[in-house]
């Protein structure tokens, strides 16, 4: 990076973390400091929900995975639009009315003192470590790709966030999410643009999309029906659907952002237009990585992305067969680039023979070439057999940090730490206002003065961000923990989701039915888990049903009624 | 035996329940404005992924 780019990156995380402080100051009260005083505008709650959900692993990773896997990837957020509907209508109105400062807060009402401790218990656990992730994940890609210290840059990344996040609250996080979000579309429409300036002379948008289409890259729809298929329209809907009620309805990271909302309908607003806004958003970031794909088709790409498993191989006994497949692969990727050339050239000629015969040459090469990267691959878990066989996360950056000019690098970056700082400081939010509403204030202490909770969540936060931090650094050492992290979030929402939906609409079941659902609920996921090559997406649906299922069972073999009030 | 009411129930008036949106007229409106573009939405994408495969 210049100095240009190092001015951009630094004046945009000081002027965060100082706007946030800032923000932030007037919190005297629990509900200043974990809800804003519930006075926030709809348009600042709704960017401030996108920037939660989106990290900066979303923005490193989505374009790269367009580039590998293509743009089908967006069937993932179809279910989105429905269940912001349907947490508009049922959810935001009933916490409203019950001006609960968490998620979990309600169940305790509702059914009793162990659901919400257990719902409050597995958000903690969950959210605990995925958010030492939220700061590791892009902290490992920045630090390969950089050449930065890890430890530093998680530091940074860590200390900045906690800063306002604790000083500040909720307030500070809201307003920075809003900046930070801005910050993001700024990066990611101009690397959009660069990357269409960068096309050769003859091959304009419609071109490349042309090349990326033929070669598999938008395929945003998939209309066949298959378990086992990650993403196509129907898990998309029903599964995504699922896996955004649970996220939007039940977890404390996003709650928290809606219930600080002026009113009802200031909350409904902001989440509807998450749900008109997250589709287009994602769709336009698959797009940008189906464009550098495009854009490198016709300038040679590295063999592999990933920065810093080349470097560990070219020291190594493998040297000399790595530098051989690179070789093969600059072959073969200008062999593709002729062939590309001359399918452009035939689309244009609009000549369909001929589009067919270049289509033919393409799909060959492009086979050589990702059989070299098969092959590249295999040397580097020969080479060392916990190495990365794949190079998704990579793919974006370091396009950006080739082909973008001096000041909009500093940009894109500004946006990457933005993105992982909102994401990670509503979590972090989130773990302080459960630990101290659901458990300390709860349990521990019941009647001090709102000073004491406020300092008390204060240095919460403060717990968490270290945590987290912690967490962060010694992440590299945890190996396939780290996945078993990623899937634990997956395993639960379904569950949680079963216990909150229970609560909303069936009136019948009480606090025994639904506890005891949620275990049958769990234990059913973990089966499809251990048991079956069911996609992830799907066990929100399994969960989710299983547990409402047993408790309305359970609920009637017992014939006992716990009614608890509506909600 | 467990009270019937939440312990926590802090009403809030019923006029912010009833409120209607600034823009859209009905929420009901604003509801299916939002389902109708999801369905636009993956009628393009459809189109888009038919268009350039």
């Amino acid at each position: 990076m210049r100095t240009i780019d190092w001015t951009v990156l630094i004046a945009s995380l000081v002027f965060i973390v100082v706007y946030g402080v800032w923000k932030g100051r007037k919190a005297k009260n629990l509900e200043g400091y974990f809800l804003a005083g519930r006075d926030m505008r709809w348009y600042t709650v709704a960017l401030s929900i996108m920037a939660t959900q989106a990290s900066a692993i979303t923005f490193l990773s989505t374009p790269g995975q367009a580039y590998t896997d293509g743009m089908r990837f967006i069937q993932f957020y179809l279910g989105l639009p429905i269940a912001m509907v349907v947490l508009s209508i049922t959810a935001v109105p009933i916490y409203r009315r019950l001006k609960v400062y968490t998620a979990y807060e309600y169940l305790e009402g509702r059914f009793d003192l162990k659901t919400r401790s257990l719902a409050a218990f597995l958000f903690l656990i969950q959210r605990g470590l995925a958010c030492g992730l939220t700061i590791y994940a892009p902290a490992i890609i920045l630090a390969a790709l950089m050449g930065w210290d890890l430890r530093r840059t998680i530091i940074v990344i860590g200390v900045a966030v906690v800063i306002y996040t604790a000083s500040g609250g909720t307030r500070a996080v809201n307003h920075t999410n809003f900046q930070q979000m801005l910050i993001v579309m700024v990066g990611m429409v101009s690397a959009f643009f660069v990357i269409l300036w960068r096309l050769p002379d003859d091959v304009g948008m419609i071109e490349a999309a042309w090349v990326a289409g033929k070669m598999g890259k938008l395929n945003a729809i998939d209309l066949s029906f298959d378990l086992t298929n990650r993403y196509n329209i129907w898990s998309g809907l029903l599964g995504g659907f699922f896996l955004a009620l649970s996220y939007f309805g039940t977890d404390q990271s996003q709650v928290q952002r809606y219930l600080s909302g002026q009113s009802i309908t200031q909350s409904r607003l902001a989440l509807l237009f998450n749900g008109l806004v997250k589709i287009p958003m994602q769709f336009f970031i698959l797009f940008i990585g189906a464009m550098v794909f495009a854009f490198y088709q016709f300038t040679a790409p590295p063999l592999f992305f990933n920065a810093e498993e080349v470097r560990k191989i070219s020291q190594s006994e493998y040297a000399e067969d790595y530098r051989e497949l690179e070789a093969r692969h600059a072959q073969a990727a200008a062999v593709k680039t002729e062939a590309v050339k001359e399918l452009v050239a035939a689309m244009k000629a609009e000549n369909p023979i001929a589009v067919d015969v270049a289509e033919t040459r393409v799909a060959a090469a492009q086979s050589t070439v990702e059989g070299i990267r098969g092959e590249a691959s295999d040397l580097f878990v020969a080479n060392d057999p916990g190495a990365a066989k794949t190079d998704t996360n990579y793919v974006f950056l370091t396009f950006v940090l080739a082909y973008l000019p001096a000041g909009l690098v500093g940009l894109v970056m500004a946006a990457i730490f933005a993105a992982a700082m909102s994401s990670t400081a509503s979590e972090l939010n989130a773990l302080s206002s459960t630990t101290i509403v659901d458990i300390y204030k709860r349990m521990i202490r019941k009647d001090a003065s709102e000073s004491h909770y406020v300092i008390v969540s204060k240095i919460a936060t403060l717990f968490w961000g270290m945590f987290a931090i912690g967490f962060a650094m010694f992440a590299n050492r945890l190996g396939s923990l780290i996945e078993a992290v990623n899937v634990l979030g997956s395993l639960f929402y379904g569950t949680i989701l079963g216990i909150f939906l229970l609560a909303f609409y069936v009136k019948r079941v009480g606090a025994s039915a639904a506890f005891s659902g949620a275990l049958v609920g769990e234990a059913a996921v973990i089966a499809c888990f251990r048991l079956t090559e069911i996609s992830f997406l799907w066990y929100n649906v399994v969960g989710c049903l299983v547990t409402m299922g047993a408790a309305v069972l359970m609920q009637m073999v017992w014939g006992r009624r716990e009614v608890r009030g509506s909600g | 035996m467990l009270p019937i009411e939440p312990e926590i129930e802090r009403p809030i008036p019923i006029e912010e329940l009833e409120e209607q949106p600034p823009i859209g007229g009905t929420w009901r409106r604003l509801y299916t404005i939002v389902l109708i573009v999801l369905v636009v939405e993956t009628a393009i994408f459809y189109w888009f992924t038919k268009a350039f495969e």
